[in-house]
């Protein structure tokens, strides 16, 4: 899978589900995709630090509903913003993957 | 106890192995927590070791490594000031170490030895700062660079660099001949092909970065001695040269490059 694509499931999962933590957001990424995407702590967290590097996430430290403390990450306005770029470029990506795709375009005028 | 103890070990010995940076404690923490989480989750916690299962389900330990390096690769190579407010003094605290030696050989510098040692520093200062140069410029700049554009700029110092020192030699060397009369030496020409040598295996070793025999901080530490090395003694072998510095000064410019003055 594209970096890009991982950034864009993870700024969107923290718009959608909320401020979380790592091992929370590989479950929730999990869960919604139907276990399609299954990241790794590897993938994960050096990930969230580059988030946190471009200003698109910010991390503070909370008590979990596990009662143990953990690091949150928050997307910001920035995240957002990028998020929505994000999404346009993908939009645009598979649109173009779903013309190329289409049968009917075999015969093309010469 | 005993399985949180175990995790720990397992996450040390990841950890270990990670380049340092501003990420590596945290990321320590966040694995750790993560190991918890897991072996809570698995339920087997009465189980006597759970960890082996626990790290199983984390994954492969070598694309852990492999990622985080990736990240640190590409956005934890920054030269802080406070690192910059160290490596300066250190790299003047070797650069006078080496100026004192070559100036201990340089007493006599008729003897053939110093001649070899001549070489010996030119090849080594230039070999030493062209590799650390452009392992800096490659590896600090060249991963942030995305568009053709860009990557052209940050190529453009490696081209400055050695552009810059030629000059220095070829202006030393001219003013040398202006004021004295005296033709370039074979010795002083050479320099200037053992410095295009240098950088050529420079080229050669750029591989070895992957391999992290060179930390940044030791490769911007080397840079500055090199810099510092390479700026006095051109500075000083000029001043030679064009009569500034008396010549009967221990002959510190067929020492250090550029030029050499035997």
């Amino acid at each position: 899978m594209t970096r890009g694509a991982i950034e864009l499931i993870v700024l969107q999962t923290l718009l959608n589900y909320g401020d979380n933590y790592g091992y929370e957001l590989i479950k929730i990424i999990a869960q919604k995709s139907q276990s399609i995407f299954e990241f790794k702590e590897g993938t994960l967290y050096p990930l969230l630090y580059r988030l946190e590097e471009k200003k698109l996430v910010k991390s503070y430290r909370q008590v979990a509903d596990s009662g143990k403390e953990r690091r949150f990450y928050h997307i910001t306005a920035a995240g957002e913003k990028r998020l929505e770029s994000k999404k346009k470029e993908f939009a645009n990506f598979f649109k173009g993957m779903d013309s190329i795709l289409k049968p009917n375009n075999l015969s093309l005028e010469r | 106890m005993k399985n949180k103890i175990k995790l720990e070990e397992y996450v040390d010995d990841i950890v270990q192995d990670l380049p340092h940076s501003k990420y590596t404690a945290r990321f320590r923490e966040e694995l750790l927590e993560h190991s918890e989480d897991s072996a809570k989750e698995l339920g087997k916690k009465n189980e006597t070791d759970i960890s082996e299962k626990v790290m199983q389900k984390i994954g492969n330990r070598k694309l852990l490594i492999k990622n985080y390096k990736y990240f640190h690769n590409h956005y934890c190579y920054n030269l802080w000031p406070l690192e910059f407010l160290i490596y300066i003094p250190l790299s003047m605290i070797v650069f006078i170490m080496i100026f004192s030696i070559a100036t201990l050989c340089a007493i006599n510098s008729a003897i053939w030895y110093v001649k070899v040692l001549n070489f010996i520093f030119s090849a080594a200062i230039s070999l030493g700062v062209s590799y650390v140069f452009f392992n800096i410029v490659f590896w600090r700049l060249a991963p942030h660079i995305k568009s053709k554009r860009s990557k052209i700029a940050a190529v453009m110092p490696l081209v400055i660099f050695p552009a810059f020192y030629s000059i220095l030699i070829l202006t030393s060397l001219i003013a040398k001949s202006i004021f004295s009369g005296d033709n370039f030496s074979y010795l002083e020409l050479s320099a200037i092909f053992t410095y295009f040598l240098a950088v050529c295996i420079a080229f050669e070793l750029i591989p070895l970065r992957q391999r992290k025999i060179l930390s940044l901080p030791q490769a911007s530490y080397l840079f500055l001695v090199g810099f510092w090395a390479i700026l006095a003694a051109s500075i000083f072998a000029s001043c030679q040269n064009i009569g500034v510095l008396d010549k009967s000064w221990p002959s510190l410019g067929a020492i250090i490059p550029p030029p050499l003055t035997l």
